[in-house]
């Protein structure tokens, strides 16, 4: 026999007790107010997931864009970007490498040297080294944004790489 | 030819200069270099 177990609370809100649920609830406003699910849950993405395993050179001493990127759609213009990134960098010779990621062309660094600076301290000889960062950021859209992983020289004369025969990857996840 | 191997040839064949390098096939040379030619694929043993 099919009971109907709902209580009014005097409001929208029902206690249903056949789902055992607090159903029709308005979103809460105030911090001190009971926040629906739809409030909480907001509706994430699965995290963007990329990896490469192409080998990029360059001589430049201004950033260029690596073979490594990867676009995410945020739900909300609030919510912001986890970038993990990760792979190895060379140098060829005496030269600095410098690792960061771009938003679109904005350099998500605040420094001059990217996120990750390795130096090369033998001439003429290919050194490695693992590269990883993490960065948020807050890119205020929810239209779709690329972020490119880039890499640069220090002196606009050596030779620095990213990738070198092993995977590098991107990871992108969207957050609060 | 590696990438390590083609990066050794661009580098003989034109000490200096700024290019990025995407792989390894001569499309994927990219030269930044506007006044100095890109070299050509036989040059670089391609």
């Amino acid at each position: 026999m099919s009971q109907q177990l709902t209580k009014t609370l005097g409001m929208a809100g029902q206690i249903d007790m056949n789902s055992n649920k607090i159903v029709d609830m308005a979103n809460g406003t105030a911090s001190t107010d009971a926040a629906t699910f739809g409030q909480i849950f907001t509706g994430f993405q699965a995290p963007v997931f990329a990896q490469n395993s192409t080998d990029f050179t360059t001589t430049s001493s201004s950033y260029q864009t690596t073979n490594l990127s990867a676009s995410i759609t945020p739900t909300s213009s609030s919510h912001r970007i986890r970038i993990t990134v990760s792979g190895v960098i060379r140098t060829n010779g005496v030269t600095e490498a410098h690792l960061t990621v771009a938003r679109g062309t904005t350099d998500l660094a605040t420094g001059a040297t990217g996120f990750n600076r390795f130096t090369g301290v033998v001439a003429a000889t290919n050194q490695r080294c693992p590269a990883s960062f993490s960065f948020v950021d807050s890119p205020a859209t929810t239209s779709s944004t690329t972020y490119n992983v880039r890499l640069k020289n220090d002196d606009n004369t050596g030779t620095v790489g990213f990738g070198t025969a092993s995977t590098q990857v991107i990871i992108l996840e969207e957050i609060v | 030819m590696t990438h390590e191997q083609l990066v050794a040839a661009i580098l003989a064949a034109r000490p200096g200069s700024h290019w990025n390098l995407r792989g390894t096939t001569y499309e994927s040379l990219e030269w930044l270099d506007a006044p100095e030619t890109k070299p050509t694929a036989a040059e670089l043993g391609l």
